[in-house]
């Protein structure tokens, strides 16, 4: 794997091996599964079991929201006909970027499902920017997400309302930044940049299911690496760092913030959940405090990065980064002085 | 490069997606799927797992006819690209190893080893009540005790410590007769923490609850799953945080509980 294959379709061969023997491993790991007791510990040591049970928990929560994500990028990529989204967008570049931050409605893909959705969009040829707008606004504004926000903290009060404008807010922000870029192409890696030129103006596919197939076979191999990686590593920091110094500094106006955010970008929920886990912090830190958890939760954590890596580059990741961090940071403390 | 190493993302990806997709398939079949997640989103994880057999299935058939991606793409975009400078592409095709090495591990653990719940030593590390959880995940009920026509029979583990955390004039509960179950970090001496977790969304983010535990008998291991019968006393020890502890009649060990954690 150390060059970008060449090889033509016609020339590849058939092989029925490696396919084979990944199903093989899968039947014979499920075969110890029921084999093996239900419940119950192996004699490893706590840390080790407490990373795997955790990392675990991550990858469960996690795969039916990339697959959901996967599935709707091919439905956007390969089933949309071409122009039909296109056509119903504003051609103006802002406006265009404010009614593409409101396609999470749509298609209510949480964190993890937004980056291939934003995969398959820019393979459609949507641009970087419109593109990372859809990205970053995606997780917030979601009827799953709004939804669960509300049954947390309800309709009234600040903190639902902050969240959607201030989702709205930063995706745009973001997505002008982008736009403002000298070559907002060079954020992307190469890889996935020559493939998108190759495959905006190539001819429709002539077997549909076929290309889905071999669409969600391309999409696993990319994301599914990182979301292990990212786990593992939302995993250890749990392991590693105890939530209780982050928590003890929760009164603190500006450190407060500061904590939730932390915890925001350690913890690597899923934006359709971490309002429930919000709210139990609800009692010892500021509204303000909460809000930024919400705003920065979904755009920027260490699974997100991991995501993130399969498709931009590190700048992008650290322009994303200082913005929404900014951002957030700004919101909660006006809100915590003002609230 | 051999058509067989291009390959290899594809097999990774669709591999891992079917591997962990039929174990939670498994877990809910088994009833364990909520020592991972909260049952809230049990359906929604089902239905999605049960799309993603049959894809990463299709993904294979079509790898097998070696038709591979039609835009000639069979691996990530993160896949070294050839340049040059070797060392750039050494560090990359490592860093990508040692995902795929992550991927595998905690694929096989996932399916080789019992699904588990999280230890004591979290339990202490996210520090047993330390006031962090609110009335939390939903039952607003417990705010309403304190008058004796209020059931508690129903009460967990979570909810006797919001009330106890809510209550400002604890005399009220003193005396109050409670039976509750959980897992023991230990404390003091003659003295241990009654645990549960609480999972608002997934393992990741469980927040240990607990009740102080005196009993003149000796106190049970760590880790251990415990119930115990006894009455709430001001805690002999003033200088303490928690103004309540269960002074144990009986403390008896129990076998895990199936689903061990509180929501």
């Amino acid at each position: 794997m150390t060059t970008r294959t060449t090889t033509p379709p016609q020339q590849r061969a058939r092989t029925r091996t490696g396919p084979g023997l990944v199903l093989l491993a899968v039947v014979v790991l499920l075969g110890i599964r029921l084999a093996t007791p239900a419940v119950g510990t192996a004699g490893l040591p706590d840390v080790v079991q407490d990373f795997l049970t955790l990392a675990i928990s991550v990858v469960v929560e996690s795969l039916p929201f990339v697959v959901l994500g996967i599935v709707l990028s091919i439905v956007v990529e390969v089933w949309v006909p071409h122009g039909a989204l296109e056509r119903i967008l504003p051609s103006r570049p802002m406006p265009r970027r404010a009614v593409i931050s409101l396609i999470g409605m749509l298609f209510p893909v949480c964190e993890c499902g937004n980056v291939p959705l934003a995969r398959g969009l820019m393979l459609r040829g949507f641009t970087p920017a419109e593109a990372v707008t859809f990205l970053v606004a995606a997780p917030i504004l979601n009827p799953l997400v709004i939804v669960s926000t509300a049954q947390a903290f309800g309709w009234s009060g600040w903190i639902l309302p902050v969240r959607i404008v201030g989702g709205f807010v930063v995706a745009n922000l973001v997505g002008w930044i982008v736009a403002a870029h000298r070559r907002p192409a060079d954020l992307l890696l190469p890889a996935f940049e020559a493939r998108c030129r190759a495959a905006i103006g190539a001819a429709a596919p002539t077997n549909r299911w076929r290309e889905s197939a071999a669409q969600f076979g391309g999409e696993t191999a990319t994301m599914m690496p990182a979301l292990f990686v990212g786990a593992g590593l939302a995993a250890a920091i749990q392991v590693a760092v105890p939530r209780s110094t982050l928590v003890a500094i929760g009164s603190n106006p500006v450190l407060s913030v500061l904590a939730m955010m932390l915890l925001a970008m350690t913890v690597s929920l899923c934006s359709n959940v971490d309002a429930f886990f919000a709210l139990s912090f609800a009692s010892t830190f500021l509204p303000g405090s909460i809000t930024a958890f919400l705003i920065i939760g979904p755009i920027i954590d260490v699974k997100m990065i991991a995501l993130l890596r399969t498709t931009f580059r590190a700048r992008f990741l650290v322009l994303l980064a200082v913005v929404c961090v900014l951002f957030a940071l700004a919101v909660g403390l006006v809100m915590n002085v003002l609230v | 490069m051999s058509s067989s190493e291009s390959r290899k993302p594809a097999y990774l990806g669709l591999g891992s997606v079917l591997a962990v997709a039929l174990c939670t398939l498994w877990l809910a079949v088994a009833g364990h799927l909520d020592l991972y997640i909260n049952p809230r989103y049990a359906v929604f994880t089902i239905v999605l797992a049960a799309v993603a057999v049959p894809a990463s299935i299709a993904g294979l058939v079509v790898v097998a006819r070696g038709a591979g991606h039609t835009h000639d793409h069979a691996g990530p975009d993160d896949a070294p690209v050839a340049r040059p400078g070797g060392s750039a592409r050494l560090v990359r095709a490592t860093l990508g190893g040692i995902a795929a090495a992550i991927t595998i591990g905690v694929t096989v653990a996932m399916l080789v080893l019992p699904p588990a719940t999280l230890s004591a030593r979290t339990a202490q590390q996210r520090s047993v009540d330390s006031a962090t959880l609110s009335n939390a995940t939903g039952s607003g009920t417990v705010s309403l005790l304190g008058s004796e026509s209020v059931d508690t029979s129903g009460y967990g583990v979570k909810d006797w410590a919001a009330l106890i955390r809510q209550t400002t004039d604890t005399s009220s509960l003193v005396g109050k007769r409670v039976t509750l179950t959980g897992f023991v970090v230990p404390g003091s001496d003659g003295s241990f923490t009654l645990t549960r977790f609480v999972i608002s969304c997934c393992a990741v983010d469980a927040q240990p609850v607990g009740l102080v535990v005196t009993t003149d008998g000796t106190v049970p291991a760590e880790n251990e799953w415990v119930t115990v019968t006894g009455a709430l006393a001001a805690n002999p020890d003033q200088s303490a945080d928690a103004r309540i502890v269960i002074k144990a009649a009986t403390v008896k060990r129990v076998d895990q509980p199936r689903d061990p954690y509180e929501y």
